[in-house]
């Protein structure tokens, strides 16, 4: 591929020697750069990891397992591209005692994420509705460049949204109790501390919940096009009907935490950094202050995204009502679940405390788990994977096998592999629109440009990914969905 | 764009990558806040009606001090609203102090990529025939 700035000559990627452990598992051996402390492991068919090999994802995956304190080994998911620092698309495990902390293990959208709203209406009863549906839609939720919400939170707001997540939008009505049921972390992850925040993440921060950004964050409504196992019905899904899937995160205020810290953690720990094979790879050692005020910073984050999904779920309620003239819990419009793809949470796993950072990867935890709510335990976590603008998106469910082989964890989407630069030689956004339509697909967008640089072809193709996942079973299939509308930031 | 106009885009798979070049650092540093906000808009219908004051100490070495820089362009962008369209930069010692002009954010204005961070990833600053060159990459 023409796409792959950074071919490095210290290491081949294309040409690198991996040993095959299982039909859709590789092994990056010890000594591939010199200081890896365990291999790495890459779940890819052979057709994902030939693209896999054309970036340097391979690379920054043995870099990871340079770090102290790691746990088995780093993992690379089927959809996984190179990052900065660590690959996304990637689980790493870090010892809470040996080990650390890092902020380029999550990724700067920290919990970058997506929920999947669930409606008893039939695709075919939402179609002819379809453009005043989005319409209503893009005027309540702001999305693209500079376009934030009207009102900015005071301060006590933003501290709520900090400190309890989505449990604080539901507190303002936007929102049913139910709602956090259905959450990772039960929309709230415990431990965030909003006087960790800085002053300029605060001020990107106030007015941005219920946006939905830019770049390649959309909100999709979509016909659930097939259904795979009984765990199809445990969900709620029905081939035919309508859902609708939201994927966005923590905004500008997420970012600046994570840049906040990666400049505390350079300061303050240069020796530590200095004998790693790239900056990006920063981290804090656990134990230390700076350990503790960025997990705390970085929960305040993780809620700031929760509520934004909450909110932005709010207005979408708000919407189909109109439209429908019905109320949202008469059309039936339940949580199926939100899932994080960008966060790092202290678990246990092969009886060792660890900091498991997902950055590009969802957690996946099979039956039985109490993290996994109570509707779901006896199957298993619902997870989302979103495709991008025009292609399916799949539920899959978390299994024992993502338990004893990933950390409980799975892949998050399609990942992208053209550049944006490349997207706008080849595509015109308005041809895109038209092709998108002529396949029964309405797109509401404000930047043509935009949806030239998310044209379909330029992602990794979400059905291998999803089928490799499922072939590891690390999470299984249960429903793929096509898009009817998408809003796009 | 050419590296005429101080700044050149590079592919990169998924975000924005670009060098920046200037006979002094200042002026790489100027041009790699222009070639920040030209992955945003079109800087030639961004006004120059509002001057603000960037200063920024020095942590470390000059690649710290571009990070800090630009992070702060992405912050009056994302925090502010602002689009900037020309810098000037002064580097001492002690660190940078800038003037950024520009205007608040208007519909008037087409937008490309959203910038929501600057990366360390591939930072560099290197001299090339007798030139600064900085390369960045923004996370969009």
């Amino acid at each position: 591929m023409e796409d792959s700035p950074h071919a490095h000559a210290d290491l081949d990627t294309r040409a690198l020697k991996l040993d095959r452990i299982g039909p859709v598992e590789w092994e990056i051996p010890m000594g591939t750069v010199a200081q890896m402390k365990t291999p790495a492991r890459i779940i890819a068919s052979k057709a994902l990891l030939e693209k896999i090999r054309t970036d340097r994802t391979l690379r920054q995956l043995a870099n990871v397992a340079c770090l102290p304190g790691i746990v088995k080994f780093p993992i690379s998911m089927p959809d996984s591209h190179e990052g900065y620092g660590f690959p996304i698309g990637g689980v790493v495990a870090l010892d809470c005692e040996t080990g650390g902390i890092s902020p380029g293990g999550i990724g700067y959208d920290i919990n970058c994420g997506v929920r999947l709203i669930r409606t008893n209406l039939s695709a075919a009863e939402v179609r002819p509705k379809i453009k005043q549906l989005l319409d209503k839609i893009h005027d309540s939720v702001p999305s693209g460049v500079g376009r934030a919400t009207k009102r900015k939170l005071s301060p006590s707001e933003l501290d709520a949204v900090l400190v309890d997540g989505a449990k604080a939008a539901v507190r303002i009505g936007q929102g049913w109790k139910e709602d956090l049921e259905h959450c990772e972390e039960g929309g709230s992850l415990p431990g965030a501390r909003p006087e960790k925040v800085s002053a300029e993440a605060r001020d990107r921060g106030k007015s941005q919940v219920g946006t939905l950004g830019a770049g390649n964050h959309f909100l999709e409504v979509q016909e659930i096009g097939e259904t795979f196992g009984p765990e199809a019905e445990a969900f709620g899904l029905e081939k035919g009907k309508a859902v609708v899937m939201i994927h966005c995160g923590s905004r500008g205020f997420g970012h600046q935490v994570c840049s906040d810290y990666l400049r505390v953690m350079e300061d303050k720990f240069k020796e530590e950094i200095s004998g790693l094979p790239d900056r990006e790879l920063a981290y804090a050692p656990a134990g230390t202050r700076e350990a503790d005020d960025y997990f705390s910073a970085m929960a305040c984050a993780v809620n700031f995204a929760f509520t934004n999904r909450q909110a932005i779920m709010h207005s979408v309620r708000g919407a189909f009502s109109r439209v429908f003239g019905r109320t949202p819990e008469d059309l039936g419009m339940s949580l199926l679940y939100d899932v994080a793809h960008n966060i790092a949470k202290i678990e246990e796993h092969h009886a060792r405390k660890c900091f498991v950072h997902r950055k590009g990867a969802t957690r996946a935890f099979g039956p039985g788990r109490k993290e996994v709510p109570q509707a779901y335990r006896r199957v298993g976590q619902p997870v989302l994977l979103p495709g991008s603008m025009g292609t399916a998106s799949y539920v899959l469910v978390g299994s024992e096998t993502a338990m004893e082989r990933t950390f409980g964890s799975t892949a998050h989407g399609a990942g992208r592999m053209m550049s944006r630069g490349e997207a706008l030689r080849r595509h015109r956004g308005e041809e895109i629109v038209k092709e998108l339509g002529a396949r029964g697909i309405l797109v509401r967008c404000d930047s043509w440009r935009s949806i030239a640089e998310e044209a379909p072809d330029c992602y990794k193709d979400i059905d291998e990914v999803a089928r490799v996942s499922h072939e590891a079973g690390i999470g299984r299939l249960v429903a793929r969905m096509r898009p009817i509308g998408v809003v796009k930031g | 764009m050419t590296e005429d106009s101080g700044f050149r885009f590079l592919p990169h798979t998924t975000d924005v990558e670009f060098e920046s070049y200037g006979r002094t650092l200042s002026r790489a540093f100027a041009n790699a806040g222009k070639a920040t906000f030209a992955s945003m808009t079109d800087l030639s219908e961004v006004a120059r009606k509002k001057a603000v004051r960037v200063s920024v100490p020095r942590r470390s070495d000059d690649v710290a001090l571009l990070y800090d820089f630009l992070d702060r362009l992405v912050y009056l962008y994302d925090a502010k609203g602002m689009f900037f369209s020309s810098f000037s930069v002064r580097i001492t010692k002690a660190g940078l102090s800038a003037v950024a002009r520009g205007e608040p954010i208007s519909r008037k204005h087409p937008t490309f990529s959203l910038v929501k961070s600057v990366t360390y990833h591939e930072m560099a600053i290197t001299k090339r025939a007798g030139r600064f060159v900085c390369r960045v990459v923004l996370d969009v």
